[in-house]
């Protein structure tokens, strides 16, 4: 036991702080807005409640639009984002060493600030954008695409267009540490390139793309900051996030609200990444 | 080498150690001085009115220290000072009085304000019931505020703030100038019927700034909804346009106004100082038979507040009749008047407190015509969000009309979006 520990001795006490940072400001905080979410108010003045406030949540029609939005965007978002970027990622395999500038390019969107994106977005999109410029030529008339429900896709697609080359690195990363012998080998037996992409490629991939699908995950909940210079405070009722609601809520000092809200969303990304983590476990426990 | 890893390791500790000490300890000194200290949150227009009166009041009442949390004026300084206030309150702390304006501002309706929807907070157990404390009140006199506006601040669980001035949108004119007006506009319907071309000149060209107080009802806050329909806001935005793109009537008409839009101290001095003829005052009516009043100056107390009383014998001594007029405290000195010359007056409307408002009004014409106007006032509330979004879409209306690619539908589509815009609002 004695040994256990001095050999961990060092480790722990490295990490203490930062932990000691993730108590103060994460943990406690969170605990806090947990407690706050089961009574009246904030403060003093507060009174315990329990479920009361989730329950009334349940009701409120714009909780239910940004949660309904929220999940059609990343319902939709996740799976593109991972399936462009795959594809990107394994044509790039193949071109890496020829094209060592394209893994760099493709991460220009994802560093341009987020007013540069929301100004091309506008000189794309807007009233007088490029689109309503040319839609009337070809005898289509011009729209409020940014004010109509063809704003969820806009969003869809800064969403992809911003941050696939992230991604595309992340996948490109786990693409490189497959032994290339296992390939050579595939195809001496005659594998073509879909069997060696399900059957070598895929199994060795899964953390790969689990990471990949949670910082795609942190990147989804990030487009709200485009969104919300684009739309306002109020967007068109498509784009309506979750992250909208708690803005708004925040503003109106409504803490039991956000609180509740904030909560949920834990709760709801925290379930629903330890699922597919689980998954990606017993895959990966299979495998070996 | 051993010496060293212990050096490390005591290091390490120490520093773990003085962290959770320097947070311990920063709590403690922090809640120490709160309980020393009244904490009083205001716009920076008001800072020095309220920083006298607390000095005042901390004399003669024998009160805590105060301070005074003013938000600037500037929109970026603002913006952050509000978002400081703003987490303060939700982690339960936060000033304990608020002393704040409140104000249509059509041109910028993105200016940050702490509380953007007065009425909405009023109902979001963030501020003291009042109630015990007024009738308990050393000087606070509340038979000598009026009744009508006190009422925006009661919610159903009590008096939640105090309103101090209110203003409402009027238009002076001399009667002779009002061709066979028999009498002003009592509603939305008979002011846009109004057959007068100075009055349709020159109130219509105002609906920018009033068209939301047309309506009775905004909101119903308990339920979350709006008071009126789309159909409804369509109507009232097509009838606004209408009388302003049809109203007859000169650029002139525009210099027989003796004052216009909203009535503060100024607009009754400026009918005090007009000629002795007869005049007629036209405030814009609503829906409901009469005109609505907009609160411009609130004070409330904090429900987290840990110095209830302190915070009301603050407001109890700076809403007396006493500073509210001016007058002041006497003391054994008669040099010295506590609350003497530092008062609310030149708020942004009239005082709610009558004896202070009757102060402005020189003569009995005046006077006259002040009680006219002030016992059609049916309804009172707050300016929010609701109002600048009504205004934001008429102007966009009115900028659609004078476009050159003008179409019904692009104006149908301006208020639809509105009116979303306001149900969203009021649903958070």
């Amino acid at each position: 036991m004695k040994k256990k520990w001095k050999e961990y001795r060092n480790g722990w006490l490295l990490v203490v702080p930062l932990m000691m940072g993730c108590l103060l400001f994460y943990a406690i905080p969170f605990g806090m807005v947990l407690w706050y979410s089961l009574r009246s108010s904030a403060g003093r003045s507060g009174v315990f409640v329990g479920l009361t406030n989730y329950m009334e949540m349940m009701k409120n029609e714009m909780f239910r639009l940004a949660c309904y939005n929220t999940v059609r965007f990343l319902l939709i978002g996740l799976p593109l984002i991972l399936l462009l970027s795959y594809l990107i990622a394994l044509l790039l395999k193949q071109q890496a060493e020829r094209h060592m500038l394209l893994k760099s390019v493709l991460l220009f969107p994802y560093i341009m600030p987020i007013v540069g994106t929301v100004l091309l977005t506008e000189v794309m999109f807007g009233d007088v954008g490029v689109v309503n410029r040319i839609l009337p030529l070809i005898g289509i008339s011009a729209e409020k695409w940014l004010e109509s429900t063809a704003a969820f896709w806009i969003v869809i697609g800064i969403y992809l267009w911003k941050n696939s080359g992230y991604s595309v690195i992340l996948l490109l990363a786990g693409l490189m540490t497959i032994p290339e012998e296992q390939y050579a080998a595939a195809s001496l037996d005659g594998a073509g390139g879909l069997r060696k992409f399900l059957y070598i490629t895929t199994p060795q991939m899964w953390y790969s793309v689990f990471f990949t699908l949670l910082f795609s995950l942190i990147n989804a909940f990030k487009c709200f900051r485009e969104i919300f210079l684009i739309g306002g405070k109020h967007p068109n009722t498509e784009v309506y996030m979750l992250q909208h609601f708690m803005n708004n809520n925040f503003e109106n000092l409504n803490y039991n609200k956000l609180s509740v809200a904030a909560v949920l969303l834990f709760l709801s990304v925290t379930i629903g990444i330890g699922i597919f983590y689980g998954w990606v476990r017993r895959k990966e426990a299979y495998r070996a | 080498m051993k010496k060293k890893e212990i050096v490390k390791k005591i290091g390490m500790i120490s520093l773990l150690c003085g962290i959770i000490l320097g947070t311990i300890g920063c709590g403690e000194i922090q809640k120490e001085t709160e309980m020393k200290e009244l904490v009083i949150c205001t716009d920076e227009a008001y800072k020095d009115t309220v920083e006298a009166l607390a000095e005042d009041w901390q004399k003669m009442k024998n009160g805590l220290d105060v301070e005074i949390i003013s938000i600037p004026q500037d929109a970026t300084l603002a913006e952050a000072k509000i978002t400081e206030l703003r987490t303060e309150i939700m982690s339960g702390a936060g000033p304990d009085v608020f002393i704040m304006g409140s104000n249509i501002n059509t041109t910028d309706s993105d200016t940050s304000v702490l509380f953007s929807n007065p009425e909405k907070t009023m109902h979001s157990n963030l501020f003291l019931p009042l109630d015990d404390y007024i009738d308990n009140a050393q000087y606070m006199n509340l038979d000598n505020w009026n009744q009508k506006i006190m009422s925006a601040g009661k919610t159903e669980e009590g008096q939640m703030t105090l309103p101090i001035a209110y203003t409402y949108c009027a238009y002076a004119f001399y009667t002779a100038d009002l061709e066979n007006l028999s009498s002003a506009p009592n509603s939305w319907e008979e002011l846009v019927q109004c057959s007068v071309p100075i009055v349709g000149k020159c109130l219509s060209n105002g609906a920018l700034l009033w068209l939301s107080q047309t309506f009775g009802e905004l909101a119903d806050y308990e339920n979350e909804t709006l008071a009126f329909s789309e159909g409804e806001l369509q109507k009232r935005m097509e009838e606004a346009l209408t009388w302003y793109l049809e109203s007859e009537g000169s650029e002139e008409d525009f210099n027989a106004m003796i004052a216009s839009t909203q009535v503060k101290n100024v607009f009754w001095e400026q009918v005090s100082r007009a000629s002795e003829e007869a005049k007629t005052i036209i405030a814009v009516p609503n829906d409901q038979n009469g005109v609505t009043a907009y609160v411009t100056l609130y004070a409330a107390i904090n429900r987290n507040t840990e110095n209830p009383d302190q915070a009301f014998s603050l407001l109890d001594f700076m809403f007396s009749d006493e500073v509210m007029t001016g007058a002041g405290f006497a003391t054994e000195d008669p040099d010295i008047k506590y609350g003497n010359g530092n008062s609310f007056s030149y708020a942004n409307g009239i005082l709610t407190n009558v004896v202070a408002a009757q102060q402005s009004l020189r003569n009995q014409s005046t006077q006259g015509l002040y009680e006219e106007i002030e016992s059609s006032i049916n309804r009172v509330r707050y300016y929010s969000e609701l109002d600048n979004t009504i205004s934001k879409m008429y102007s966009d209306c009115l900028m659609d009309e004078q476009s050159s690619s003008s179409t019904e539908d692009a104006k149908k589509e301006i208020v639809k979006q509105a009116y979303n815009n306001m149900c969203m609002q009021l649903a958070e």
